[in-house]
């Protein structure tokens, strides 16, 4: 897994190549912890991941936390059919700001 | 390979997470020559996921060192027949609490997730703990249309 980060204005946008699982999510959880605190706003770019299993759902939910709890906004996007499904299933879709594509994400963070 | 005509793979993987990228390319090229439809070759891969996970994070003492997998998989007519079997502590995934998915943020519990994939997106589970192993079996249903959910 690969995740690369950009600015666009005040907001982060990180976005995740490669497959999300219980072996690489911890990479993620590292990074998106320390920045959903320090950001105003973040956008998870998802037009490269592959594959999203709890593991990277439970680091997700654990930034989503920490983003109310610092006022932050989160948005996630580009989301692939598979991985839309593994949110939809597990009812994640509902907790999370869902976007079509990175315009509109940054459309709804700012 | 000299198992190409067979509809059969067994799979046997470490009590290691990095096993799991072993997993998920084998399962690949294993739906790939057996004309399983990439929807339910994800599906397979996320329980499989999932399960192994479990069995590697939970399964076993801190000390238990190496131990095996064993992952059957077999192309059946209009499914995919699975067993998984290891030899950690004994746990039934039929038995398992589902979670609430209707919990707002806050109140999400965090944990649960895996099991409750396996049981949507998976049909005839069945558990039996013998002779110090967990055996747990299921079947992939095929339908027609190659992404369905």
């Amino acid at each position: 897994m690969q995740i690369d980060e950009t600015m666009d204005g005040d907001v982060l946008i990180l976005s995740i190549q490669g497959r999300l699982d219980s072996n690489t999510s911890k990479q993620l959880d590292e990074v998106l912890t320390n920045q959903v605190q320090n950001r105003p706003a973040v956008v998870l770019d998802f037009s490269g991941l592959e594959y999203i299993s709890s593991a990277g759902l439970r680091v997700l939910l654990k930034g989503a936390k920490q983003a109310r709890a610092s006022n932050g906004k989160l948005a996630l996007c580009s989301l692939s059919p598979h991985v839309r499904e593994v949110f939809d299933i597990s009812g994640f879709s509902n907790i999370f700001s869902i976007q079509a594509d990175r315009q509109t994400a940054l459309a709804a963070v700012k | 390979m000299s198992e190409a005509k067979s509809a059969r793979l067994e799979l046997r993987l470490r009590n290691d997470l990095t096993e799991l990228d072993t997993l998920s390319e084998a399962l690949e090229e294993f739906c790939e020559a057996k004309a399983v439809p990439t929807g339910a070759a994800y599906h397979l891969n996320l329980v499989l996921d999932e399960l192994v996970t479990n069995i590697v994070s939970y399964g076993y003492e801190e000390d238990a060192g190496e131990r095996e997998i064993v992952i059957q998989l077999e192309r059946e007519a209009n499914a995919v027949a699975v067993v998984v079997e290891d030899d950690g502590v004994a746990f039934n995934p039929l038995s398992a609490k589902e979670p609430d998915l209707d919990a707002s943020v806050e109140e999400r519990p965090i944990g649960g997730l895996g099991l409750h994939f396996l049981r949507t997106l998976m049909d005839d589970l069945c558990y039996r703990r013998k002779d110090g192993r967990n055996r747990l079996g299921f079947r992939k249903p095929l339908t027609d249309q190659p992404n369905a959910a």
